[in-house]
């Protein structure tokens, strides 16, 4: 146990070895995590290959919005290689979008932050995931809508809004 | 030296103390789904995280221009009425090449429109009804064009393209050249006594997973120079692989006469809730009836071709002329 101890990025998980890595937050909150779940960001991804030690420094991205990252990650990271028509494939995607479901449970900045650490790391699911709830909540508003729910201020000038009601009399509505 | 924090979230300390390393493979985060937890990890947060509060207005353009790509046309252009920075994000061609389908092969949208500069700009260009381009074989019978709100694709099918009765002939129909068809030519009935009309189209050419309406698109010969259209027997439906038997009928009447209603009182008619469809008139000068509704099709599997069939039928055998035929349209629903 000491030699696992004292050999950083490798822990037991499960019975097997598993090779982990460390990710440091913006405010210095240290995440070990399996590789294969960091592995998820493209932008981790390349870093691992970099090499180095101490851990790898995610500048962009603060604590509490990398764990919520990584507990996406761990979780598409567990699993297994696709079955196709088999039922626990059936099974394990049906608990996926469940989870994804779940996961977007969040008030709207903590959306926007998840978005943009996605878009940082790379991490495509989790990005799609991330802008459809966007769009989901988007969809069927009106403009006077959107800006209420988004708390946006509508800072056209007067020039620009003339311009716009111009290019888009009647063509959509 | 790490250790374990279980199942909790830690705050960062403040005192520079070297933070705990976490094992996130079996974290749980506490999230804040109830507001009150919420306010009060906001509260506790504190300026720092103030600092790093991101607003959907903050967002780069790309990611916001990614979420709104994945609405539809018509809530894009209201994206682009919020502010600057959902305009520009709006207005973006990543959003709008979303929104031109990609050629599948069997049937392909015109190659001018790709070339314009901005993809918002070429995929209006492929909105208008009127700039419709023929698609499929040469001879110009079925054209296409996108629905502006939804980006569904649109069909009109000539008359030269429909299945017609020819009981009496080559004195059945007479194909002349018409000033409103964008055809060139439309079918006019010279006589008959069977009067059915099929249209057909691969349901693979149709937008996946939006719901669809057949329309039969026509307009009657002058007072005095048509008959038989507006009796009370007329029925249309709309099926998938021509399953006629299960699709429902719909009663119509094309040319709604009260007087001739009066004398067919009593021959039955008026479908089943005694309602009769009557048609309407288009901004372009022709009449359109809705033939019935498609199920919307699925956005996977079945990969099995099918056909979609709209149906016209009188069901009386009496002589009938002057049905002036532009076309069947399978347009979305809105």
């Amino acid at each position: 146990m000491a030699a696992a101890d004292s050999c950083d990025g490798i822990s037991t998980s499960g019975g097997g070895w598993e090779k982990t890595v460390t990710l440091v937050s913006s405010d210095d909150a240290r995440f070990e995590v399996r590789e294969a779940a960091a592995s998820l960001s493209q932008t981790v991804r390349r870093m691992i290959r970099a090499g180095g030690d101490g851990g790898i420094p995610l500048p962009k991205v603060d604590a509490r919005t990398l764990s919520t990252v990584l507990e996406y990650c761990n979780k598409h990271a567990a699993v297994p290689a696709p079955a196709p028509e088999s039922s626990s494939a059936e099974a394990a995607a049906v608990d996926l979008e469940w989870f994804d479901k779940e996961l977007m449970h969040v008030d709207l900045a903590t959306l926007c932050s998840l978005i943009r650490a996605a878009d940082y790391l790379e991490v495509a699911g989790l990005l799609d995931l991330t802008c459809k709830t966007v769009a989901d909540m988007i969809k069927s508003k009106t403009a006077e809508e959107i800006r209420q729910m988004f708390g946006i201020q509508n800072d056209f000038t007067p020039e620009e809004e003339e311009q716009l009601s111009r290019e888009n009399a009647g063509v959509f509505e | 030296m790490p250790c374990r924090a279980g199942s909790t979230q830690h705050r960062t300390s403040r005192d520079g103390e070297t933070p705990p390393v976490r094992f996130a493979v079996d974290l749980v985060v506490t999230r804040a789904s109830e507001p009150r937890a919420m306010a009060a990890a906001a509260a506790a947060e504190g300026r720092q995280q103030q600092e790093q509060e991101t607003r959907v207005c903050d967002l780069p353009e790309e990611c916001l221009a990614l979420a709104i790509a994945l609405t539809s046309p018509r809530d894009a252009s209201r994206c682009a009425a919020v502010s600057p920075a959902f305009r520009a994000a709006a207005d973006s061609d990543h959003v709008w090449q979303r929104f031109i389908p990609t050629d599948d092969g069997s049937f392909l949208l015109p190659g001018a429109e790709k070339k314009r500069k901005k993809k918002k700009d070429a995929y209006l260009g492929l909105c208008d009804a009127a700039s419709a381009v023929a698609v499929g074989d040469d001879d110009g019978g079925c054209w296409v064009w996108l629905d502006r709100a939804t980006g569904a694709r649109c069909y009109a099918l000539s008359a030269r393209r429909l299945s017609l009765p020819w009981d009496d002939g080559e004195f059945s129909w007479r194909f002349t050249p018409h000033p409103l068809s964008r055809f060139g030519e439309v079918a006019e009935l010279v006589e008959c006594t069977c009067l059915d009309i099929y249209g057909r189209l691969p349901t693979a050419a149709l937008t996946p997973a939006t719901p669809y309406a057949a329309y039969l698109i026509y307009d009657t010969a002058p007072e005095g120079q048509h008959r038989g259209l507006s009796f009370l027997d007329q029925e249309t439906s709309v099926s998938l692989g021509g399953s006629m038997a299960a699709a429902a009928r719909h009663a119509v009447c094309l040319r709604p006469d009260d007087a001739e209603a009066r004398k067919f009182r009593g021959g039955g008619g008026g479908g089943e809730d005694g309602q009769v469809r009557r048609p309407r008139r288009r901004e372009d000068g022709w009449w359109e009836m809705e033939m019935g509704r498609l199920p919307s099709t699925a956005t996977g599997g079945e990969p099995e071709p099918q056909e979609v069939v709209a149906s016209f039928e009188a069901l009386g055998w009496y002589p009938k002329r002057g049905l002036i035929l532009h076309g069947i349209e399978f347009r979305p629903l809105h």
